[in-house]
C-alpha cells in the first residue's frame, strides 16, 4: 500500500500545502495592508480636519462667527473621527475573521498532512502496526481510498462509505468516475496522468458526487502507490467534505466586497460635494464593487408623498421607471421594503421577493429582472427620513446581519454627507460673509481719506495711504515700526512733554476703550501738523492694539489763531465806537460779551452775573419779549435780526439801543452761533420824535383848511405865479364839471371861455401887482361845453408868489328859463310817443286840442283837433261818455275806470267794435281855480281782457275737474308755499281738525309741516320734504311713498305722490291718496294665504299621522294576525301575540283619540273668554291627578302675584297647565324629587307664564325645531305619544300667545309662554 | 343563492314590530342571525364595531324610518359620515309601516338603501331578501 517514493510524493504535497498556506499568510497580509491603507486615509482626514479646525480657530480668533463656524465644524470633523474609528474597528475585526479561516484552512491541511506522514510511516511498518493504521484508516471521518493507475478502486474505508454513500463492495473494482461528476472527469485524468510522470500533484480542492447525485466540495490529498520497486502502481486519495468551509469562505468573499463597498462609500463622500453625484456615485459603488443587481435611491416627494428615484445603477430594464410608484403612507404601493424603511425609519429586508407578501405589487417587475433579495434604507438629513438606498441582489438570503451592519454604514455614511453638504453650504456663506467684511474693512482701511493707522506697545504696525501723505512721507515703511511721540515734537502745545502725553492718552484709550484728543504731530519736513486722534482699542491677534485715526486740524488751528487776532482789532475798533459785540452759542446756550457791551449796558459788576441776566434785566419791559421774538425768528431764518430797544439804567433813565447780528450756520443749516453788535441810537431818536412832532401840527393846520375850502360851494383856488391852478376845492366839479385833480397843475386859462382870454389874463396881471379884485366876471367852458359865467374875487400873495381866488356861479337865472323849455319840448315827445293812447279836451264841448297818434289809431279817426268829443265819436254819446266828461269838467274830479268796454267804429264801416278800455280822464285847472280842460290817458287792453277771459274759463274747466277728484292734491312752489289745492286737500284737512287751514291751507308752508312733523319723529313727513326737494331740484322724477296713518277710530293708509308741474316754473304738484282699501283687500289676500298654507300643512300633518303613527299599530296587528293562524305556534308564543295585539289596539285607540283632540282644537275657534284664575287652575289639576302627585311625591310651587288671572279660554289654558306639568311629571329624573315651579309676570303689553322643572332636561342641540311636532319623543324609555307639546303649542296660538323652551340635561327643562295683555280682548 | 346562516340587523323602536320581524325571519331561516335594537344608537354602535370592519360577513339591516331619537335617514347618514365600506356589508332595507309615497320615493333615491319593504315583513319577503 505504500513505498519511499510515495513518502517523497507526500513530502512535496506538505512543501506545496506550506507554500498555500503561506500565500493565504499573505492575503491576510495584504488585508492587514489595505486596512492600515484606510486607518492611513483616516489619519489623513483626521489631519485634514485638524487643518480644518486650526484654520478655523484663526478665522474665529478675528471674529465671532467664525468661532461658532469652528465649533460646527470641530463637531462634524467628531462626528467624522468617530466613524473612521469605528470602520477601523470594523477592518480590525475583519482582519482577525481572515486570520481564523486562514487558521482554520491551516488546521485542516494540517491534519491531512499528518495523515500523509502516517500515510508514509505506514510503509515501513509491520503487519502489527499496518493493523493499527488501518484502524486509524477505518475510523476517520476523511473519506480514504485507493485506485489503480487505471482508476479502478481498490480499497474503500467506512469514512468513504459515509460520505459517498456507497458499500465497499458497491464500489471497489469500479472506475473512480464514478465518484466524479462528468464534466470534470478530465481533470481527474489529468491528475492521474501527472501521479504516472511522478510529477507534483497538487493539494487540491474538487467537486465530487455522491451515490444519491448531489454533488460537494471536497479537499483531496493524492499520493501514489508504489511497489516495491518504487513504480508507482496507483494513488491514494484522501477526501474531505468540505461543503462548509466553502460556504464559509464565500461569506468571507462576500462580507470583504460589502467591506469594500462600505469603504468605497466612505471614501466617496469625501469627495463628492453634491447630492447628485453622491447618490449616483452610491449606486455605482453599489454595483462595481457591492456586485448587488440594482441600487437605487429614491427621495421623499413631500407633497405626494411619494418616493421620486433619483439615481440608479445595474441591471435596471426601466424597472424604476415601469414599477408601482412607491408610497411613503400605509397603503399597498408603500408596504414594500422601500415605502416601509421610510415611514418607519428603519431598513426593512426582503431575503426573498418571490415569497414575500408585502412584495406582491413589485413581484412580477422583480422575477423578470432577477432580483431575489432586496433591502432599503432609510436616508435621512438631520434626523428626518428623506429618501431610502435600496438595493437589490441576485440571489436569495444575501443579506445577513454581517453584510446589513456594513450596507447600513454605508447608508449612514450617505445621510453624513448629505448633512455635511449642508453644513458646509453654509460654512461657505459664513466664510463668504467674513471674507466680504474683511474686503470692507481692508478697502476702508487703505483708502479712507482719513489717515487710518494700527498702533501696539510696538508703535505703528500699519497705516494706510492717506497717513503717509499726511504726514508728508513718501512710503508706509517710514511709519511703520516709530512711536507716536518719534514723530511729534517735544513739547505739545500745552507744554507736556508729548511722550509722557502719549502714553496717557493710549492708557485712557485702553482704560475706556476710545478716546479722542488734539495733537500735534511733526510732518517730514519738519513743519507743524494738528491732528485730531481717534484712538479705537481693538485685540488684533491677541495683541492690545488701538485704531487710530488722525483728522488734519491744522487749517482750523490756524484759523483759530487768526481769528484771535481779528477779534482784537475789532474789539479796539468798536469800543472807540461806543459799540458792543455779543456772541451767543446757540448750541450750549451761552452768551459772551465783549468790553463795549458792558459799557454800553453801564454794568459794572460783570463777574456776578452772566451777560444774558445782564442782558434781561436791563431791557425795558415792553420791548423784552419782543426782542425776544426778534431773536428766535433770526434763529430759525425767518427774518435778519435788526431791531432796537429801550434799556433802562440803573437812575432810570431811557436809552435807545440799535441790535444787528447774523447767524452762523453749518453745513446742514443748523444755526451754531449767533453775533451781533448793539449800540446808542438815544440822541437820534430824541431827534425823530421832535421832528414827528413839529411835522404833525403842520398836517393838522393844513387839515383844518383843506376842510373849510372843501365845504364852501363857490370855488376857491389858489394860482401860482405862471396861472396854473395849485389847489381847488372840491366845489369845482359842481361849478365846472371839473374834479379838483383835473385841474391842479393845469393852467387857469385853458378853462376861460375863448372870448374872455383877453379881460382875463389883463385882470390877473392887475391883481397880481398887489391890487386885490371883487366882483370880476368871465366865463368858463363848463366840462359838458357849456359856458360858465363867473364872478371872481381875487388877491395876490406876494411873499409865496400864490393868487388866492374865490369863484362864484352866476348863472342860476338863465340855466332855469332854458330848463322849462327842455321840459315842455320832453312833455311832447312824450306825448306823441307814449305807449297810451293820450290827448287834451279844452272847453265845455270838449273839443280835441291835442291827440297823439296812438288815440288817432284807437278811434281809426283822422284830423281831429278843434272837432268835439260828439262829432268824432257820435257812436260813445249813448254809451255814457259824455255825460261822465261833463261830469269832470263841471266838478274838476278826476275819474278812471278800468277794463271798461266801449263798442267803437275802428273801421268807420258802421259796425261797432268792442274794446276793452282802461282810462283815466283828469280836469285841467285854471288860474281862477275853474276847469279850463280835461287830459285823458286810455290803454287798449281789450286782447288782455279776451285772452284772460279765455283763460279764465279754461281754469274754470279745469278746476272742476281737480275738484272733483277723490285724490289730495296741493302745488307747492319752491320755497314750500302752497300756492293751490283742490276741494278734497280741504276737506281732508278739515277731518283732521284743521279748522281755518292755517296748516295746509294755501299760503301756509308745506316744507315747515313736514319738518315740524319729523323733528317729532315722525320718518314718514322727513322721507317726504326729501321727496319734495329732490323732485323740485329733478334729481328725481318723481316720489311715491305709501304709509299707514291710523287715527283712533279706523286704520288708515296713503299713498303719497310727489310730481314736477310741467312747465319751466319750479313747482310740484303733491297727490295724496287713501289707499286704504286697496291695502286692507291686499291684508286680506295675504291672510287668505297664510291660512291656506296653514291648512295645507295641516293636511300634511295629517298625512304624516296616518301614514306613520296610524299605520304602525296597523301594520302590528296585521302581521300577528297573520302570526295567529300560523300553526306552529307555541302555547308561549301565543301569549306574547296576544299581549302585543293588546298593546298595538291600545295604541291606535290612543292615536285615534289624539287625533281627535286635536281636530276639536283646530275647529274651536271662537268659543267664549272668560276671566281664569291661575291659581285656580293649577288646583284642579293637583286634584285631579292627586294620587299620581303622591306617588311620585311631586311638589308644585305657584307664584302668581305680579298677575293673577287672564281673560281667556279656560279649557284651553287648563289643557297647557295639565299637559306642562304631566310633562314634567313624565320627564323627572328618577333619583331626584320633583318640583315644579310656576310663575306668572306682567309686563306694559304681555303676561309671561313660567313653568320650570328640575327634571332631566332635553338636548335642544338634539331636538331642535322638533320640540313641540307631533309624535316626537326624545327619551327612549319613558311612554309617551308625543302628542302633548303639540297641543300645548297649538293651544298656546289659538289664544295668540307664544311657547318657547330652555333646557339643560340633568338640570332641567323651563318653558316660557307669552300672551298680549289686552284686557278688553 | 340562499345564505347558509344569515346575519339580520333589526332597528326599530317598536318592540312590537320587531317580534313579529324576528318570528317571521327565523321561521323561514331558522339558522338565521337575527339582532335588534329599539335604539337606533345602540344599531349604530353595533353595526360599527363589528359588520364594517375587514373579514366580516355580509349582514342585512332593517331599518325602520320614524324613531324617536334618530330617524331611519339620519341613521344611514351617521354610516355614511363613519365608514366609507358599509355599502359593501351591510345589505339596507328600509321595513317601516308608512304608506306615505314620499318615504317610498325617498328611500328609492337613496344608493345606500336596496328596497323598502312595507310593515309588516311576510316570510315571502324574508325569501326574497335570502335570494
Amino acid at each position: 500500500m505504500t513505498n519511499k517514493s510515495d513518502s517523497e510524493q507526500l513530502i512535496i504535497a506538505k512543501q506545496e500545502l506550506v507554500l498555500q498556506n503561506k500565500e493565504k499568510g499573505k492575503r491576510a497580509a495584504e488585508l492587514v495592508i489595505a486596512n492600515k491603507e484606510l486607518a492611513f486615509q483616516n489619519v489623513k482626514k483626521e489631519k485634514r480636519a485638524a487643518e480644518l479646525v486650526i484654520a478655523n480657530r484663526e478665522l474665529a480668533f478675528e471674529h465671532k462667527e467664525k468661532e461658532k463656524r469652528a465649533e460646527e465644524l470641530i463637531i462634524a470633523n467628531k462626528e467624522l473621527a468617530f466613524q473612521n474609528i469605528k470602520k477601523e474597528k470594523r477592518a480590525a475585526e475583519l482582519v482577525i475573521a481572515n486570520r481564523e479561516l486562514a487558521f482554520q484552512n491551516e488546521k485542516r491541511h494540517k491534519r491531512a498532512e499528518e495523515l500523509l506522514i502516517a500515510n508514509e510511516e505506514l510503509a515501513f511498518l509491520n503487519n502489527e502496526q499496518q493493523a493499527l493504521f488501518a484502524s486509524i484508516v477505518n475510523s476517520s471521518s476523511d473519506a480514504m481510498l485507493s485506485k489503480t493507475l487505471d482508476g479502478i478502486i481498490t480499497s474503500w474505508n467506512p469514512g468513504a462509505e459515509n460520505m459517498f454513500g456507497y458499500k465497499p463492495d458497491e464500489i471497489i473494482g469500479k472506475h473512480v468516475f464514478i465518484l466524479i461528476p462528468e464534466h470534470l472527469q478530465n481533470e481527474e485524468l489529468e491528475i492521474a496522468k501527472k501521479i504516472r510522470n511522478r510529477e507534483k500533484v497538487e493539494f487540491y480542492e474538487a467537486k465530487r458526487v455522491k451515490k444519491d447525485g448531489t454533488i460537494f466540495n471536497a479537499s483531496l490529498t493524492i499520493s501514489p502507490i508504489r511497489d516495491w520497486n518504487g513504480n508507482i502502481t496507483g494513488a491514494s486519495k484522501i477526501i474531505r467534505d468540505i461543503t462548509s468551509n466553502v460556504i464559509a469562505e464565500k461569506k468571507l468573499i462576500k462580507s470583504n466586497r460589502m467591506y469594500a463597498f462600505t469603504s468605497a462609500i466612505n471614501q466617496m463622500i469625501v469627495k463628492t460635494t453634491d447630492e447628485i453625484a453622491l447618490f449616483n456615485e452610491a449606486c455605482n459603488i453599489a454595483i462595481d464593487i457591492g456586485k448587488f443587481k440594482m441600487a437605487w435611491i429614491g427621495m421623499i416627494d413631500e407633497a405626494t408623498k411619494k418616493v421620486i428615484p433619483l439615481a440608479h445603477a445595474g441591471s435596471d430594464d426601466e424597472y424604476l421607471s415601469k414599477m408601482t410608484s412607491i408610497s411613503i403612507e400605509d397603503i399597498p404601493a408603500g408596504r414594500g421594503p422601500t415605502g416601509e424603511s421610510l415611514r418607519e425609519d428603519i431598513y426593512i429586508v426582503c431575503n426573498d421577493i418571490e415569497n414575500d407578501s408585502d412584495m406582491a405589487p413589485w413581484k412580477e417587475a422583480t422575477g423578470e429582472r432577477g432580483y431575489l433579495s432586496s433591502i432599503a434604507f432609510p436616508i435621512r438629513k438631520f434626523g428626518k427620513v428623506v429618501g431610502a438606498y435600496s438595493l437589490y441582489a441576485p440571489v436569495k438570503n444575501f443579506f445577513d446581519d454581517t453584510e446589513i451592519a456594513l450596507l447600513k454604514e454605508a447608508a449612514g455614511d450617505i445621510s453624513f454627507a448629505l448633512e455635511n453638504f449642508d453644513i458646509a453650504a453654509r460654512h461657505k456663506v459664513a466664510e463668504d460673509k467674513i471674507i466680504e467684511s474683511e474686503e470692507v474693512f481692508r478697502r476702508l482701511f487703505n483708502e479712507s481719506a482719513d489717515a487710518t493707522l494700527l498702533l501696539d506697545d510696538s508703535g505703528f504696525t500699519r497705516c494706510n495711504k492717506s497717513a503717509v501723505n499726511i504726514l508728508g512721507y513718501a512710503k508706509k515703511k517710514e511709519v511703520i515700526g516709530r512711536q507716536p511721540w518719534d514723530i511729534s515734537p517735544e513739547k505739545q502745545p500745552d507744554e507736556k512733554l508729548s511722550k509722557e502725553k502719549a502714553k496717557a492718552m493710549i492708557a485712557k484709550a485702553l482704560k475706556d476703550g476710545y478716546n479722542s484728543f488734539e495733537w500735534l504731530h511733526v510732518k517730514a519736513d519738519g513743519t507743524e501738523l494738528h491732528v485730531e486722534v481717534m484712538l479705537t482699542r481693538i485685540t488684533l491677534k491677541g495683541v492690545q492694539s488701538y485704531y487710530t485715526i488722525w483728522r488734519d486740524i491744522t487749517n482750523r488751528k490756524k484759523a483759530e489763531g487768526k481769528i484771535k487776532i481779528l477779534a482784537n482789532r475789532l474789539r479796539l475798533a468798536t469800543s472807540s465806537a461806543g459799540m458792543g459785540i455779543w456772541d451767543r452759542d446757540l448750541v450750549n446756550n451761552q452768551l459772551v460779551w465783549d468790553e463795549g457791551m458792558y459799557s454800553l449796558f453801564e454794568i459794572y459788576e460783570k463777574e456776578l452775573r452772566s451777560a444774558y441776566d445782564c442782558w434781561a434785566s436791563r431791557l425795558h419791559p415792553q420791548d423784552l419779549e419782543r426782542v425776544k421774538e426778534d431773536i428766535q425768528n433770526a434763529i430759525a431764518g425767518r427774518k435778519d435780526y435788526d431791531t432796537d430797544f429801550r434799556i433802562v439804567l440803573d437812575d432810570s433813565s431811557v436809552r435807545y439801543i440799535k441790535a444787528s447780528a447774523v447767524i452762523e450756520q453749518d453745513a446742514e443749516g443748523n444755526a451754531l452761533h449767533m453775533i451781533g453788535v448793539n449800540w446808542d441810537i438815544t440822541e437820534l431818536k430824541e431827534k425823530e420824535k421832535q421832528l414827528i412832532f413839529t411835522s404833525n401840527g403842520l398836517q393838522r393846520a393844513i387839515n383844518d383848511l383843506n376842510k373849510i375850502m372843501d365845504s364852501s360851494l363857490d370855488v376857491i383856488c389858489t394860482v401860482d405865479a405862471k396861472g396854473n391852478f395849485l389847489r381847488v376845492s372840491a366845489a369845482s366839479e359842481a361849478v365846472w364839471g371839473y374834479k379838483p385833480e383835473e385841474l391842479i397843475g393845469k393852467p387857469l386859462i385853458n378853462f376861460v371861455y375863448n372870448e374872455d382870454n383877453e379881460k382875463t389874463q389883463l385882470t390877473a396881471a392887475n391883481v397880481m401887482t398887489g391890487n386885490s379884485l371883487n366882483h370880476f366876471e368871465n366865463r368858463y367852458v363848463h366840462k359838458d361845453g357849456s359856458l360858465v359865467p363867473i364872478e371872481w374875487s381875487a388877491r395876490w400873495d406876494k411873499k409865496d408868489q400864490i393868487r388866492y381866488g374865490i369863484a362864484r356861479d352866476v348863472t342860476e337865472k338863465k340855466r332855469l328859463e332854458k330848463a322849462i323849455e327842455t321840459e315842455r319840448q320832453q312833455f311832447f315827445d312824450l306825448f306823441s310817443e307814449a305807449p297810451s293812447s293820450m290827448g287834451v279836451l279844452s272847453g265845455p264841448d270838449h273839443r280835441f286840442e291835442m291827440a297823439n297818434p296812438l288815440y288817432l289809431q284807437l278811434i281809426g279817426k283822422k284830423d281831429i283837433i278843434g272837432k268835439s268829443v260828439k262829432d268824432v265819436l257820435p257812436e260813445v254819446t249813448e254809451q255814457g261818455f259824455i255825460q261822465i266828461l261833463d261830469s269832470v269838467y263841471q266838478t274838476g274830479e278826476t275819474f278812471s275806470a278800468n277794463e271798461m268796454i266801449i263798442k267803437l267804429d275802428v273801421n268807420n264801416n258802421g259796425k261797432l267794435v268792442d274794446r276793452y278800455l282802461s282810462f283815466l280822464y283828469q280836469p285841467q285847472i285854471g288860474r281862477d281855480g275853474k276847469p279850463y280842460g280835461i287830459l285823458f290817458f286810455i290803454v287798449d287792453v281789450s286782447e288782455q281782457v279776451l285772452s284772460r277771459k279765455k283763460i279764465e274759463e279754461r281754469e274754470v274747466f279745469n278746476r272742476s275737474v281737480v275738484n272733483s277728484l277723490s285724490a289730495h292734491l296741493a302745488v307747492v312752489n319752491d320755497k314750500g308755499y302752497i300756492i293751490s289745492i283742490n276741494e278734497a286737500w280741504t276737506s281732508y284737512a278739515m277731518q283732521n281738525g284743521e279748522t281755518s287751514m292755517e296748516r295746509t291751507g294755501i299760503g301756509s308752508n308745506y316744507f315747515e309741516v313736514c319738518e315740524k312733523a319729523s323733528m317729532v319723529g315722525d320718518i314718514n313727513a322727513a322721507h317726504v320734504l326729501h321727496g319734495m326737494k329732490d323732485v323740485l331740484s329733478k334729481k328725481i322724477k318723481d316720489f311715491y311713498l305709501e304709509y299707514p296713518c291710523h287715527s283712533p277710530s279706523e286704520e288708515e293708509w296713503f299713498g303719497l305722490r310727489i310730481v314736477k308741474f310741467e312747465g319751466d316754473e319750479p313747482l310740484i304738484l303733491v297727490v295724496h291718496t287713501n289707499i286704504t282699501e286697496r291695502i286692507l283687500a291686499e291684508n286680506e289676500r295675504i291672510k287668505i294665504t297664510d291660512d291656506l298654507i296653514s291648512r295645507n300643512q295641516d293636511l300634511e300633518q295629517f298625512t304624516y299621522i296616518v301614514s306613520h303613527n296610524l299605520r304602525a299599530p296597523v301594520a302590528n296587528i296585521k302581521g300577528l294576525s297573520d302570526m295567529l293562524g300560523d300553526e306552529s305556534l307555541s302555547k308561549d308564543e301565543a301569549g306574547i301575540v296576544a299581549k302585543n295585539l293588546l298593546s298595538s289596539v291600545n295604541s291606535l285607540d290612543n292615536v285615534i283619540v289624539d287625533l281627535n283632540n286635536i281636530l276639536q282644537l283646530k275647529s274651536e275657534g271662537s268659543k267664549t273668554r272668560e276671566c281664569v284664575v291661575f291659581a285656580e287652575v293649577v288646583n284642579d289639576i293637583e286634584k285631579s291627578i292627586h294620587s299620581v302627585m303622591l306617588r311620585e311625591n311631586v311638589k308644585i310651587v305657584v307664584q302668581f302675584d305680579e298677575v293673577s288671572e287672564m281673560i281667556t279660554l279656560k279649557s284651553y289654558l287648563y289643557s297647557i297647565f295639565y299637559n306642562l306639568i304631566s310633562n314634567s311629571i313624565k320627564y323627572k329624573r328618577p333619583d331626584v324629587h320633583l318640583v315644579i315651579e310656576i310663575k306668572s309676570f306682567l309686563t306694559k303689553d304681555t303676561i309671561e307664564i313660567i313653568f320650570k322643572d328640575n327634571g332631566r332636561g332635553i338636548d335642544l342641540k338634539k331636538a331642535g325645531d322638533h320640540m313641540f311636532g307631533l309624535y316626537k319623543r326624545f327619551h327612549m324609555d319613558i311612554e309617551g305619544k308625543g302628542a302633548g307639546l303639540f297641543i300645548v303649542k297649538s293651544q298656546v296660538e289659538a289664544l295668540g300667545g307664544k311657547i318657547s323652551v330652555e333646557s339643560e340635561i340633568n338640570k332641567g327643562t323651563e318653558f316660557k309662554i307669552i300672551f298680549a295683555n289686552k284686557k278688553n280682548i | 343563492m340562499m345564505m347558509k346562516q344569515p346575519h339580520f340587523i333589526i332597528v326599530d323602536d317598536d318592540p312590537t314590530n320587531n317580534f313579529i320581524t324576528k318570528r317571521v325571519i327565523k321561521k323561514i331561516s331558522p339558522h338565521a342571525d337575527v339582532i335588534t335594537f329599539t335604539d337606533p344608537e345602540e344599531g349604530l354602535d353595533c353595526i360599527l364595531s363589528t359588520i364594517v370592519k375587514p373579514n366580516s360577513g355580509e349582514a342585512i339591516l332593517l331599518l325602520d324610518i320614524n324613531m324617536p331619537t334618530m330617524t331611519g335617514w339620519q341613521f344611514i347618514e351617521h354610516l355614511e359620515q363613519e365608514s366609507t365600506v358599509f355599502s359593501e356589508r351591510l345589505l339596507i332595507y328600509i321595513l317601516s309601516s308608512s304608506v306615505d309615497s314620499a318615504d317610498k320615493e325617498r328611500a328609492k333615491a337613496n344608493p345606500h338603501i336596496i328596497d323598502y319593504i312595507m310593515k309588516p315583513l311576510r316570510a315571502e319577503a324574508v325569501i326574497h331578501l335570502l335570494e
